[in-house]
């Protein structure tokens, strides 16, 4: 803006600017008022005492507001569409994994490991018996903690419960992985085992984690638990595809139920200590 | 030292323990409002003390109050978190995050849950550490300096009674140390700030009382000018390196500065700074273990 006076030397009197500040100088002249206005120090001087500042404050703030308020990511959004509040998106959205990247990685790992159980036979079944568990597993690995959130200490530092973020966050991890994972089972050939007990291993494998993360790290637990679930796998293994069979049907299942409940019991009496550095609350 | 009324801040006899280390050993001190300053070499606690003050490790023994309350009880932990701003030594910021939104994601897990209030708390505080303008930039675009100042606005967040701050000047320039310097010391004045800093012209300028770590103890505890008055008389110029002298260095006028034990008779004797009375409190303490050894 100029800080000069027309060279004219002319200046809009009370009535213009009266007029002007009522919306009544018409399109014209208040086009010319408002570009003099731009030029001239003096219309402005005397303009200044006659506005309400708090409409252009508020102007001002929603200007603001709407340069500096980041956009929603897509995640971000889909968690407000399910009813999520919007402080609760936001927190979802520092989790690297529920960016897109992250999610989308677990897609293609998943639809990878029904491809091949798919064409693969019965290493192609094995691999999605590996695959379809750990997706979720690993996701609460890096949702939360010293390894992965380099905000780690303030964000315990604040006085949200480091147990419900941790939760919130390994919720929304198996919402966007575990369909995917049951789709994968749907698609697998000649099985009897419906794809609702896929949901079983990986709930139980995630509530594991959760509970070892009491001890240790998301990332470590995490640890623990696929190479207990690869033992698990080894253990049942068959050539002929039938550790599939033997791990979603029948016995297996209750004690998916039963290793899953008890975890989440641990859970939640040891969650307080999720509220220090060293877990030793 | 006994527990003040009005302290805000009350260690006693807090020791912490990795292993067989000792980060703390037995200390016992007590803050009020105002700015205290931490000095120590690396690994001397700082960091470990800081922590406990954040509320996020728990001493192995002795105990700790915090605003009056104990921090060992989660509910009364929960409570000074309320009132808590800390900023940790390191800080890593989310992928892909603007300095607004990482100090939003922050006031969130600060229970600010009103968008609208949580906004303009947002934008109070990037104004005060001089970021406004870049509220949008993605932080991985900003400065080291810059992204120090992001993580020092949410250290702000709320006005806390109880800011921790770990080398909060870290990567500032001259001008932007100013400009935290008097963030921090209007702060001071209604709450509790502790800072540690390796930088000791930000004590000199900002801090009523400084406090030596090393070795996981307070090796002194005092005002800023007691500190100094310790270096009074040894610390001289010379035309070359004094023998003896603890340390010496060749300054910008071509003479020699010297710190020591004594200055030799006729010596040109100087104003020490606090850099000084660290240095020869910390070399000081270094000859009496040294003769404990030999003895």
């Amino acid at each position: 803006m100029t800080t000069s006076t027309p060279a004219s030397g002319w200046h809009a009197d009370e009535a213009l600017l009266d007029r002007y500040l009522r919306g009544d100088a018409g399109a014209a002249l208040g086009s010319s008022v408002e570009a003099h206005l731009l030029r001239c120090d003096s219309c402005r001087d005397r303009i200044r005492p006659l506005v309400d500042p708090a409409p252009l404050r508020d102007v001002w703030a929603r200007l603001e507001e709407s340069v500096q308020a980041p956009r929603p990511g897509v995640l971000q959004r889909v968690a407000r569409r399910l009813g999520v509040a919007e402080h609760d998106a936001l927190l979802l959205s520092a989790a690297p994994a529920l960016r897109a990247g992250w999610v989308l990685g677990t897609t293609l790992a998943l639809a990878f490991a029904a491809v091949a159980a798919l064409g693969g036979g019965a290493r192609g079944v094995l691999l999605f018996l590996v695959v379809a568990p750990l997706a979720p597993v690993a996701g609460v690995a890096v949702s939360y903690g010293p390894e992965v959130d380099g905000a780690y200490e303030p964000t315990l530092a604040a006085p949200y419960s480091s147990s419900r973020l941790l939760m919130l966050r390994a919720l929304a991890i198996l919402v966007t992985s575990m369909p995917l994972a049951a789709l994968g089972g749907l698609l697998l050939p000649g099985s009897a085992w419906s794809a609702a007990t896929w949901l079983l291993p990986a709930a139980a494998c995630v509530a594991l984690t959760l509970a070892g993360s009491t001890w240790t790290s998301p990332a470590r637990a995490a640890t623990v638990v696929a190479v207990g679930w690869l033992g698990v796998i080894a253990w049942a293994y068959a050539p002929d595809g039938s550790a599939a069979t033997a791990l979603l049907t029948g016995p297996a299942l209750p004690l998916y139920v039963a290793v899953g409940l008890a975890a989440a019991l641990v859970f939640r009496a040891r969650s307080a200590r999720l509220a220090l550095m060293g877990r030793n609350a | 030292m006994t527990a003040r009324p009005h302290a805000t801040v009350a260690l006693t006899g807090v020791t912490r323990k990795y292993g067989s280390t000792r980060a703390l050993d037995d200390v016992t001190l007590t803050m009020s409002t105002g700015v205290t300053g931490l000095l120590g070499p690396n690994g001397a606690g700082k960091t470990t003390l800081l922590r406990m003050l954040a509320t996020v490790l728990a001493p192995t023994d002795g105990s700790l109050r915090l605003l009056g309350m104990d921090p060992s009880d989660p509910t009364e932990r929960t409570d000074v978190r309320r009132s808590l701003g800390y900023l940790p030594q390191e800080m890593g910021f989310p992928s892909g995050f603007s300095a607004f939104r990482f100090v939003d994601y922050m006031a969130v897990l600060k229970e600010w849950t009103d968008k609208d209030a949580r906004h303009d708390e947002v934008r109070r505080v990037l104004d005060l550490v001089g970021l406004r303008d870049l509220a949008t930039k993605r932080l991985r675009t900003l400065s080291g300096g810059q992204r120090r100042r992001a993580a020092l606005a949410q250290a702000l967040i709320g006005d806390p009674r109880l800011l921790i701050l770990d080398e909060p000047t870290t990567g500032l320039d001259p001008e932007q140390r100013a400009a935290l310097r008097g963030v921090l010391s209007a702060a001071g004045h209604d709450a509790t700030v502790v800072l540690a800093t390796h930088q000791t012209e930000d004590v000199a300028a900002l801090c009523e009382r400084v406090i030596v770590v090393d070795g996981g103890q307070v090796r002194w505890d005092g005002t800023v000018q007691d500190l100094v008055a310790t270096a009074q008389g040894r610390v001289w110029l010379a035309d070359a390196p004094t023998p003896g002298a603890q340390s010496s260095w060749r300054t910008g006028t071509g003479r020699h500065r010297n710190v020591g034990a004594a200055a030799p008779p006729g010596a040109e004797l100087v104003e020490p700074t606090v850099e000084d009375a660290y240095l020869l409190l910390l070399g000081d303490r270094a000859a009496a273990a040294k003769a404990e050894v030999a003895a």
